[in-house]
């Protein structure tokens, strides 16, 4: 009995040794076959199933876009190292709403433009899956602070519910 | 010489006088075979685990455990690579276009 035991058991053992090497060897290569690490819009590829013709329309418009996120971000940046400064050294000052008022602003020019590109490249790929794009993305960019502020109203959240 | 040799055997057995067995004899010798079975299947489960462990070391169902074993993980963590590149490569999207979302 004992002896069977011992035999079952290491049965079991090498079983579970070999999925679990099968597991993780699959894993790495299916990640590193999909994944071009340079790649930025390999999603659209793969959730999107598109074709090299309308990759090359989102690319270019990808990189028509980027420098323009670029300046709205370093502009946050910037504006939100100086709000700092303002809040350390005087609290919540006239300068320091200006300030917050200025990165908003900023924040509503950065999203206007993000959903202007999100709009032309769910042009550049075939109607339902362009429709698709753009309702995925909305949700993943606009529904960030939809949920937050939803949580904020919900009735658990009395101490900050509005009435 | 074989005539002699079973003469021998005769005279051998006769010199060994074999005692009569006592009375029941045959049925205490049931009773206990009886018992020692329903033992055995009661305790039940180490002749299953030896049967099952003598089943499992034969060459054909090993290889074809171990080669089940080999083709389950080797699906499942092919799914799960493709869940985790595109996870990987959605963040990467969101983090070009969207500084806001939340991926």
């Amino acid at each position: 009995m004992r002896r069977s035991l011992i035999i079952l058991a290491a049965i079991l053992l090498a079983g579970a040794a070999i999925f679990q090497t099968a597991h993780w060897g699959a894993r790495q290569i299916c990640v590193a076959r999909t994944v071009q690490a340079w790649d930025d819009l390999q999603w659209l590829r793969l959730e999107f199933k598109l074709g090299d013709e309308e990759i090359g329309r989102i690319r270019q418009l990808h990189e028509g876009y980027l420098p323009q996120c670029r300046r709205y971000c370093q502009e946050i940046a910037r504006k939100n190292q100086e709000l700092s400064r303002v809040l350390q050294a005087d609290g919540q000052t006239p300068d320091a709403q200006r300030l917050l008022r200025e990165i908003a602003s900023i924040r509503v020019e950065c999203q206007l433009e993000m959903l202007k590109h999100f709009e032309a490249v769910s042009h550049a790929m075939p109607p339902a899956q362009g429709r698709r794009y753009l309702g995925e993305m909305r949700r993943l960019t606009l529904g960030a602070h939809e949920s937050l502020e939803q949580s904020m109203v919900s009735p658990d959240h009395s101490a900050h519910a509005h009435h | 010489m074989e005539r002699e040799d079973e003469a021998l055997r005769g005279l051998l057995r006769r010199s060994r006088p074999e005692p009569p067995l006592p009375p029941g004899f045959a049925t205490a010798v049931h009773r206990r075979l009886q018992a020692g079975k329903s033992a055995t299947s009661v305790q039940g489960w180490p002749a299953w685990l030896d049967a099952l462990a003598e089943w499992a070391l034969k060459p054909r169902w090993a290889i074809a455990g171990l080669a089940v074993a080999l083709v389950c993980g080797s699906l499942w963590g092919a799914w799960d690579g493709m869940a985790m590149a595109k996870q990987n490569a959605r963040t990467r999207y969101l983090a070009s276009v969207a500084p806001y979302a939340n991926p």
